[in-house]
């Protein structure tokens, strides 16, 4: 019996790492989930997200130039992540685009309601959309 | 669920991850010299001193990596240094849990062989550990 116990206690480490990190999956998933959910919620200051009068791939440049000035710093010049998060297929409305970029998340990115005209944001908002 | 605000996740993640990355170290240390010291009064207190400061580690890996996925509201992976802090952290989570539940029940029935084994392990996992630390560091202090 003696002589099973380190391949029992092997065994048992085995599950219990295996068990962490699906605890550590699940976890994860859930907050995405919840995360993505309430990023449709936020109080509407932007009361309509503007349309560029631009033919889709001539805002999307336009945008990708707003890009490279004020936010390739953090989120890296391919829009891959740095400092800030990976934007690519981002899974939030529009208008959640326009109110992080204009009013910032707190202690995460500033507000770039100075920098950016509305439509700049909007602009920005259709290379984002073409990622 | 993530009813705290977003500050205080930042603040209780910075303050529960220390605390883990100290008590491996300081097992790695305490086990090391308990190799060193096989069969000497010192050695056997090292061993048990090692044990505690694993498993306790491993208890406050648990909180930092649950404080972790509320301040990143459920990422796993991430982009940059998150990335960079992610790739080490999974491993040095999957070990730490792995290596305390394998001590606490080996206990004191470690041969000198498998004891050397441990060790091993736990330097990898000091090495994985300090690692994201530092990609940890990197996201608050790094240049940007």
């Amino acid at each position: 019996m003696r002589s099973c116990l380190p391949i029992r206690a092997f065994i048992a480490a085995l599950v219990g790492a295996v068990v962490a990190l699906s605890g550590a999956f699940g976890l994860a998933t859930q907050l995405h989930k919840q995360a993505t959910a309430s990023s449709h919620e936020q109080p509407e200051s932007t009361k309509q997200v503007l349309r560029p009068n631009l033919p889709p791939d001539v805002a999307a440049k336009k945008g990708r130039t707003l890009f490279l000035n004020g936010c390739a710093h953090c989120h890296g010049e391919d829009a891959r992540g740095d400092e800030g998060p990976d934007l690519h297929e981002l899974e939030v409305s529009d208008r959640r685009i326009v109110n992080v970029v204009k009013h910032g998340i707190k202690g995460e990115m500033p507000s770039f309601s100075k920098k950016f005209t509305d439509e700049e944001v909007s602009l920005l908002v259709v290379y984002l959309r073409s990622l | 669920m993530s009813a705290l605000p977003q500050d205080l996740w930042t603040k209780l993640h910075g303050a529960s991850t220390h605390f883990p990355i100290a008590m491996i170290l300081g097992a790695c240390a305490f086990d090391l010299l308990a190799v060193v010291a096989q069969g000497t009064s010192l050695g056997r207190n090292a061993s048990i001193a090692g044990k505690f400061a694993l498993s306790l580690g491993a208890l406050g890996g648990i909180l930092a990596v649950i404080s972790g996925l509320f301040l990143t509201k459920g990422e796993m992976w991430g982009s940059g240094a998150l990335r960079w802090h992610h790739r080490f952290v999974w491993p040095a989570f999957a070990l730490m849990i792995a290596a305390a539940i394998w001590r606490l029940m080996i206990g004191d029935k470690l041969t000198p062989r498998s004891y050397v084994a441990y060790v091993s392990v736990e330097l990898v996992l000091a090495v994985l550990t300090a690692a994201s630390g530092y990609w940890g560091g990197e996201m608050l202090q790094g240049m940007p």
